[in-house]
């Protein structure tokens, strides 16, 4: 029993930075109505960079936010002006694939110089862990789940009470009417990906602290980023904290109850059942 | 705002799609304090003339001045804030956002300055458009009237000089037309003018000081409603031309 509930709030853990990792895909398919490939790259870039800051430098990974969350804002930013903004009229799939081939570049530019090995980032509390009761609870999961949930909370009070937060949701409502309103759309649009880029590399620093770091981090994870969105909604957060934390808990019900092995198979299975279902309303 | 200068002056507007000229050499002028009517059978381009006035698309030739001042070129956000705002024959509002919400991007994207914060003209302008009371209700839960009287509030909250409104009464019943003329009014008493492009003649003709008829891309009258509906020529060319019964322009 105690075993069961560790796995389960060990899921819930996990589950919030899956939501905090997948909120940026939704925001710019929900303000620039592009799918961004490139989401794996900023992820993969995100734990890079925060691997490399430790290992040259000793810096903390939580520390590291403050690099990797304004460097992906201006990353996103600079992708969107230089390349998506030149296809903002073309049919969706170029901008899927000019988004997929920086994915590509990213990657093996990483290969390139990092070399394919696994690499891990060890800080002093990376192992520790503390006693709940009867359940074990793993300290840097805990630290990662309250980071996760705060960048949540910013990010919907941003949303909902700012005036950045009310162009960009004047956009992605309809972006003509928006632009008549005042609202320069261009600007708004290389916000929006800024923003859903800065949240993808600040959700590799945190991750970085329990996952192992390599060049296909990004597509494991844009893979878990996909599932988490179409199940959650697009640009709901509520929902998407929501199917974050039931994806962190399904793999770790699997991974508990099958084996490890198959903790990577329970997103696809999601994700297949939830395009399924959902395919009414993901248009 | 030096006397005598026009609030709107066009010159030569001109607008081709392929080998259709939409709009063709068209002169307008729209004086301070004055609602001007814009009538014409379907397809006569008066939509496409609004997109070309608020920067929806570009124009191929002709000059757009607010207040003694080149507008033309300029993309729609910048029209907006330059003074010059539209509604839509079909209101676009922006569903996922409440009704305040909606005039609130207005307020607090339109012309600047004021002195007024935007919540404060956002409310204003909703209590105007008589839906203050609908503040916080979800933009798609609103019947075509009450989204009509909306897409003027958002309008009107982008502290406009000259509003651009695009077949406001279409597919509304006779009473929610006269509410929606009396909002009109009500907007032009606070010191706006307004080209109104009106298939519905009743209100139209009611509320316009001069009127201008286009067909065909061209203008081909204009003078007091009186005079307007005497002219052979526009006569012509509503029972010539197909019959403009309220449809929409396409």
């Amino acid at each position: 029993m105690a075993d069961l509930l560790s796995v389960l709030v060990s899921g819930v853990l996990v589950g919030t930075v899956y939501a905090y990792m997948a909120y940026g895909l939704g925001l710019i398919y929900g303000v620039l109505r592009v799918v961004n490939l490139a989401h794996g790259a900023f992820l993969t870039l995100g734990v890079y960079v925060t691997w490399w800051l430790h290992a040259a430098f000793g810096l903390d990974p939580l520390v590291s936010l403050l690099v990797t969350v304004p460097l992906g804002f201006f990353l996103g930013a600079l992708v969107e002006r230089s390349l998506v903004f030149r296809l903002r009229d073309s049919p969706p799939v170029t901008t899927l694939l000019l988004l997929f081939g920086v994915w590509l570049i990213v990657r093996n530019v990483l290969y390139l110089i990092f070399g394919g090995a696994d690499r891990s980032l060890l800080t002093d509390y990376s192992l520790e862990s503390f006693a709940m009761g009867p359940l074990a609870v793993s300290l840097p999961r805990v630290i990662v789940a309250v980071f996760s949930l705060l960048g949540f909370l910013v990010l919907a009070l941003l949303l909902k009470k700012a005036w950045a937060g009310l162009a960009l949701r004047a956009v992605a409502g309809d972006r003509e009417a928006a632009s008549l309103s005042g609202i320069p759309v261009n600007r708004v649009w290389a916000v929006a990906f800024g923003i859903g880029s800065a949240l993808a590399m600040s959700a590799g620093s945190l991750m970085s602290l329990f996952y192992s770091v390599t060049p296909e981090f990004g597509a494991r994870f844009l893979l878990k980023s996909f599932c988490v969105v179409v199940l959650g909604g697009l640009t709901n957060m509520g929902g998407i904290l929501v199917a974050g934390v039931a994806l962190g808990v399904a793999e770790d019900l699997t991974a508990f109850y099958f084996h490890t092995g198959y903790r990577d198979v329970v997103s696809f299975i999601v994700l297949v059942l939830a395009l399924v279902l959902r395919r009414a309303d993901t248009g | 705002m030096t006397a005598g200068v026009p609030l709107l002056e066009v010159r030569g507007l001109t607008k081709s799609f392929g080998g259709l000229t939409a709009v063709r050499d068209v002169d307008l002028t729209l004086q301070q304090d004055e609602i001007l009517g814009l009538i014409g059978p379907n397809g006569a381009g008066k939509t496409t003339l609004f997109n070309l006035l608020s920067g929806s698309l570009p124009r191929d030739a002709g000059s757009i001045r607010l207040r003694g001042r080149e507008i033309a070129g300029s993309p729609a956000h910048r029209t907006c804030q330059l003074g010059l705002a539209r509604t839509f024959q079909v209101p676009r509002p922006f569903l996922s956002l409440t009704v305040f919400e909606s005039v609130l991007v207005g307020a607090s994207f339109g012309r600047r300055g004021g002195g007024e914060a935007p919540w404060a003209r956002a409310e204003r302008c909703l209590r105007l458009a008589r839906l203050l009371r609908r503040r916080d209700s979800r933009v798609a839960a609103l019947n075509l009237a009450e989204r009509k009287r909306l897409d003027l509030a958002r309008a009107l909250a982008t502290r406009p000089y000259a509003l651009l409104v695009d077949e406001v009464a279409a597919g509304l019943n006779p009473s929610e037309v006269k509410e929606t003329v009396h909002i009109l009014r009500r907007i032009h008493e606070g010191g706006v003018g307004i080209i109104y492009v009106e298939h519905v003649m009743d209100a139209v003709m009611g509320v316009s000081h001069r009127v201008q008829v286009i067909d065909r891309g061209r203008t081909i009258a204009v003078g007091s409603p009186g005079e307007v509906t005497r002219n052979p020529t526009v006569i012509e060319a509503y029972l010539g031309g197909s019959d403009g019964g309220g449809e929409s322009d396409g």
